[in-house]
């Protein structure tokens, strides 16, 4: 079965609304919970079928567009069910100046027998942000059905500008593998991954630095910068539930992180323009007050405050606002 | 230039160009009480020749061979230095590459220019491109008149050689032993060369989801040898 999801979030005034959606059965895209809750955009992938059957296809494109801010949620485990010829999905996000998009989905549970194949493109413009996870189980654990699907191979590949900067490949086959030994899972089950692709990505690995100190009993994870504009954490555990949960908690500290780091500059911009420039300051000569102006400042703005992130990385404490130190804690002990 | 006596140079594990300074990632994995004997370091040893060197450092050294062979353009060059770049996602693992690259190009370049070598290493120190080992590997044995089966059969041999040489330090295990693995894996090197160039495109990059857990938390490990 063929099905396809569309999503365009566009940004109006103070709010993200969603325009041009379409989707097509067994999925669903719907308003998660009330859309008058939040300022951005929060939408919930359904599905009427109990997983992925073999021979599905499915497409899956979602456009941020420019300032707009989505949070796509998944409602349950994707279940991959077994399978003789396999699924396919392909997904295709883009997202546009200063946008910023999260997904985190639920962990991917393969069946015996399962063959998938998921390829995940994403465009981001060089001042878009990008909170994007996934969780894959080795199958029905708890019913003893541990590495016993065919294969899965996930694909991500996340363009900033154009440029290649992160490309994850993963392939799962029990049959190639050996997932219970070393380099690979060990004693465990889950393996989960969670990138964020942003601007404020080395001010944000900063952060973790000074959060992220102990290891907890449950799962083991690791956190690298891997890209000059992303933060990636990885880890391996026994409990998808555990894993999601915690992902979810890192990418929305992602997500606040981001919020409060747009909305700083923001500010400083509205102070710049309302306020004459006085001849010490360094900032660009203000040009007419043109609307347009507004918008291709910010832009530099936010291309600058690369090479900021770059040198903030050698400051051990980060000027960061009390509010946001506490909603970081908050984020945290949520866990 | 005598190609078997240049392999051997620019290959040897006493060739300076600070490969010894690198475990990349076992030191987590000693530390950890993971690898802790002879035969859990040949486990590790041999998983990360089939699992890890194949699908990647080999098979850039492999792709960049191709480029060479077909005359490619700077642009082709440029794209495989920024997929190899997209892939390594560990900071340590990505530096080491690059730090790599450089400290061989640089000493190459003394011993026997390479026009290709120097670009590749003005367009690293220009920030142009990345920067990968692989690939300057690649490129200084093509020069070199060396084959690529044996450019490859010597590329696993120094880094199972690499391998076997910390385990012996970190585990530590036995230098008898040591040398005992890095012989024994000698089919696995043979049968990897021999597969080396028919892998799907789709294959290249393979992650190894615990290696590179290993490697992130290296860089947080407390009290370590290696920069790696």
């Amino acid at each position: 079965m063929h099905s396809t999801i569309k999503v365009n979030a566009e940004r109006e005034g103070p709010l993200t609304l969603l325009k041009e959606s379409s989707h097509n059965a067994p999925y669903k895209v719907i308003h998660y919970g009330s859309r008058h809750l939040h300022e951005h955009l929060e939408l919930i992938m359904m599905s009427a079928s109990p997983g992925i059957m073999d021979g599905d296809e499915i497409d899956i494109e979602v456009n941020v567009h420019e300032n707009a801010q989505l949070k796509l949620f998944t409602q349950s485990f994707n279940r991959l069910h077994p399978m003789e010829k396999g699924a396919v999905q392909r997904t295709n996000v883009l997202v546009k100046k200063g946008g910023i998009y999260k997904f985190i989905p639920h962990p991917i549970t393969p069946f015996a027998n399962s063959i998938f194949r998921t390829v995940n493109e994403i465009q981001l413009d060089e001042t878009a942000n990008l909170i994007w996870g996934d969780i894959i189980a080795s199958g029905r654990v708890h019913s003893g059905e541990s590495f016993q699907f065919s294969r899965l191979h996930s694909i991500t590949k996340v363009y900033s500008g154009k440029k290649l900067v992160l490309y994850d490949n993963q392939l799962l086959e029990p049959g190639r593998q050996p997932f219970d030994s070393i380099l690979f899972y060990e004693r465990y089950t889950h393996q989960a991954t969670l990138m964020y692709v942003s601007p404020y990505a080395a001010e944000l690995k900063a952060e973790l630095d000074e959060i992220l100190t102990t290891q907890y009993e449950e799962f083991t994870f690791g956190f690298t910068q891997c890209a000059p504009n992303a933060v990636m954490i990885r880890a391996m555990g026994n409990e998808g539930v555990m894993l999601y949960d915690w992902l979810s908690a890192m990418g929305q500290l992602c997500w606040e992180f981001t919020v409060h780091k747009q909305e700083e500059e923001q500010a400083k911009l509205d102070a710049e323009q309302t306020t004459e420039p006085k001849a010490e300051e360094k900032t660009a000569p203000v040009a007419e007050k043109q609307t347009k102006q507004k918008t291709a400042k910010r832009a530099k703005k936010e291309a600058t405050a690369k090479s900021t992130a770059k040198k903030a990385k050698a400051i051990p404490v980060q000027p960061v606002g009390e509010e946001l130190e506490e909603e970081l804690a908050e984020a945290v002990a949520e866990k | 230039m005598q190609p078997l006596l240049t392999l051997l140079q620019i290959n040897d594990s006493m060739f300076p160009i600070g490969s010894f300074t690198h475990s990349y990632g076992l030191e987590s994995y000693v530390s950890q009480g993971i690898v802790h004997d002879t035969p859990s370091a040949k486990v590790y040893a041999n998983n990360m020749l089939r699992h890890s060197i194949y699908y990647n450092d080999a098979a850039f050294l492999q792709k960049a061979w191709a480029l060479l062979e077909e005359k490619k353009s700077v642009r082709e060059f440029q794209k495989l230095d920024e997929l190899i770049t997209a892939l390594k996602a560990p900071a340590e693992i990505r530096d080491a590459s690059k730090k790599l690259a450089i400290r061989f190009l640089k000493l190459t370049q003394e011993l026997h220019p390479i026009k290709r070598c120097s670009n590749y290493l003005a367009k690293i120190q220009e920030g142009k491109l990345h920067g990968h080992y692989a690939v300057a590997f690649a490129m200084y044995a093509h020069g070199s008149g060396i084959t690529l089966k044996d450019a490859l059969l010597a590329f696993y041999y120094n880094t199972l050689n690499g391998i076997v040489t910390n385990c012996a330090k970190l585990v530590p295990i036995g230098q008898g032993d040591a040398q005992k693995i890095l012989f024994d894996l000698q089919a696995t090197i043979k049968q990897l060369v021999d597969e080396q160039e028919s892998m799907d495109e789709e294959m290249v990059g393979l992650c190894c989801i615990g290696q590179e857990i290993r490697c992130m938390q290296h860089e947080k490990q407390y009290s370590r040898l290696y920069i790696s």
